[in-house]
């Protein structure tokens, strides 16, 4: 009986690989941008070679694939909902049907639609998944505080949005761990979560997130007391002991995802959609 | 009813970057109707160990069984054994999770299926035994108890299901004198009175020694040494190399027999350490006087 194991979200593996080493701030940008470019992909070739690079950097990462991959099987059953919907529900004129269940039409262009959008939201996530695997916490809100501050002229609270970031990222192993907690106190005392029917298993989540969410808001006050005992006052004034610096990985970071820019827009005006979506 | 462990190895977290393995070819067997200490430093594999008694682990590598009965076959009714084998976890906090004590005691009688009049019946009867008063507990919100009652609601609810094994992970860690006597007391009498097979997982040497007939020692996910209450603690400066501590009475005992008193040192209890330095000062069999 072990959840933990399962929750890949805010699981950072330390390696020291050029994408590790890369300053939190390319990092981030980097990764916007690749997000960005996700979005102008209509073929399945241009995804093909997106797949490439995103397969390249967990490769030079040093993480292992198997796992990176692992935290998206909860999300699978959304995916092929998503994938259904499209394949019935689009329909622009020049759609060619290619089968009917009763009233329910699927098209060529939600075929296409549906498989491109799962690809899209699989190569989204584990482009992400690299990110946070590849970047501790503490340079990752480091990282998107400094971002955040161009935006403070505006009123953005930089700081405080990072740490609130942080504390939330960092509490989700914790309150995995509690939940295992509970979970085998309630399997000691005779739940058995793995018997009965979808509705039956459902009803037996609930008593779990009670004490949960109790616990949670203790965890929150005791953390607050700490935070105050010392002294904290929000970011006004507060220095930094690590000082983000760019370096040589981050050129290469730079070079590399540039390069790949430039040979995905090449793909995707030479190879256009066969048809119009 | 009898727990065997045959060759169990655990790896925390398999099929992961962190895999770490945390027991290594564990063997032991624990008898009907004993009283088994399971001390370690921390770490040491003890609490993953004793999880694997009731399927909270289903061992992967290596066999469990339970009454006979191997835990990692599907025929085992896991639900069955969990009832058998009540744990009470380390921390009460945990192990509570509805509103009122009421409640969550007749937490396990209920998913038991037991009548009405049976739950009630079952929820009287394990609060007479850990002493907690049916009316003036039974309705009081689990936040508004003590530590040690907390505790004791703890044990109630894993008694009311009707256990014939108790696994307590360190049942007296951070209370109070009082509150840590009051569970000793509890445990003790489970023993005695209900013949019930106990597994005593502790970080408090006193306890162990005072409580356990047989200890198990475990160090970095192995077993160290398994032996006689008495025998082990004999083989003190073994258990300090790996960073456990010696039972006071012991240390006295040492001390006493070091500046030259005859003096056995490997009593277990206050009351038998006391009887044998009045015994050797006074050349007679004494009697001790406090208790």
């Amino acid at each position: 009986m072990e959840l933990t194991k399962d929750i890949t979200l805010g699981v950072y593996i330390p390696r020291k690989t050029t994408v590790h080493q890369a300053d939190p701030r390319s990092k981030i940008l980097l990764t916007i941008l690749l997000i960005t470019l996700l979005f102008f992909i209509k073929t399945y070739t241009a995804y093909g070679v997106y797949a490439l690079f995103a397969l390249f950097l967990v490769w030079i990462s040093q993480i292992p694939l198997g796992y990176a991959v692992k935290g998206l099987k909860p999300m699978i059953p959304v995916l092929i909902i998503m994938w259904i919907f499209q394949l019935f529900l689009q329909k622009p004129d020049h759609a060619q049907v290619i089968f009917s269940l009763g009233f329910l039409e699927a098209t060529d262009v939600g075929l296409r639609m549906g498989t491109l959008m799962s690809i899209r939201v699989l190569l989204l996530f584990l482009i992400t998944t690299i990110l946070t695997m590849a970047t501790s916490m503490v340079e990752l809100t480091d990282g998107i505080e400094a971002l955040l501050k161009l935006f403070r002229k505006i009123g953005v609270p930089s700081h405080e949005l990072a740490m609130t970031m942080v504390i939330a990222l960092r509490f989700v192993p914790t309150l995995a761990e509690e939940m295992e907690k509970i979970v085998k106190a309630q399997m000691a005392r005779g739940v058995d979560f793995d018997r009965g029917n979808f509705i039956q298993k459902t009803a037996k989540v609930f008593p779990i997130f009670l004490p949960l969410f109790l616990n949670a808001f203790k965890r929150a006050e005791d953390l607050i007391i700490a935070m105050e005992a010392r002294n904290y006052t929000g970011g006004g004034g507060r220095t930094k002991m690590r000082q983000l610096r760019m370096g040589p990985a981050d050129t290469k970071a730079f070079a590399a995802v540039l390069l790949f820019t430039l040979i995905l827009v090449a793909v995707i005006r030479l190879f256009p959609p066969p048809i119009q979506i | 009813m009898s727990i065997i462990v045959e060759n169990l190895n655990h790896r925390y977290k398999a099929g992961t970057p962190f895999e770490k393995q945390v027991l290594f070819g564990i063997n032991l067997a624990i008898g009907d109707g004993e009283f088994v200490g399971l001390i370690g430093p921390t770490q040491s594999g003890k609490t993953t160990l004793a999880q694997h008694f009731n399927g909270l682990f289903i061992a992967k590598d290596g066999k469990v069984l339970v009454d006979g009965k191997n835990l990692a076959d599907k025929e085992t009714d896991i639900v069955a054994v969990r009832h058998q084998v009540g744990y009470v976890f380390q921390s009460p906090e945990h192990q509570l999770f509805k509103e009122t004590v009421g409640e969550d005691i007749a937490f396990g009688p209920v998913n038991q299926k037991c009548s009405k009049d049976e739950v009630d019946h079952r929820v009287r009867e394990s609060m007479a035994l850990v002493g907690l008063d049916y009316d003036i507990f039974y309705k009081r919100d689990i936040f508004a108890l003590s530590g040690g009652q907390k505790r004791r609601a703890a044990i109630a609810g894993v008694l009311a299901g009707h256990p014939r094994v108790l696994v307590l992970d360190d049942p007296t860690a951070g209370l109070d004198p009082r509150g840590r006597e009051e569970i000793l007391e509890v445990i003790g009498r489970l023993h005695e009175e209900r013949d019930m097979t106990i597994v005593f997982i502790s970080n408090t040497m006193e306890d162990v020694a005072r409580m356990a007939k047989r200890i198990i020692v475990m160090n970095e996910g192995t077993i160290f040494a398994e032996g006689a209450t008495r025998e082990i603690f004999s083989e003190w400066e073994k258990l300090r190399e790996i960073g456990l501590g010696v039972p006071e009475t012991i240390v006295i005992m040492q001390q006493l027999a070091g500046r030259g008193m005859k003096v056995p040192v490997d009593t277990l209890t206050v009351d038998e350490t006391v009887e044998a330095i009045v015994k050797e000062m006074t050349g007679e069999r004494g009697q001790a006087q406090w208790s």
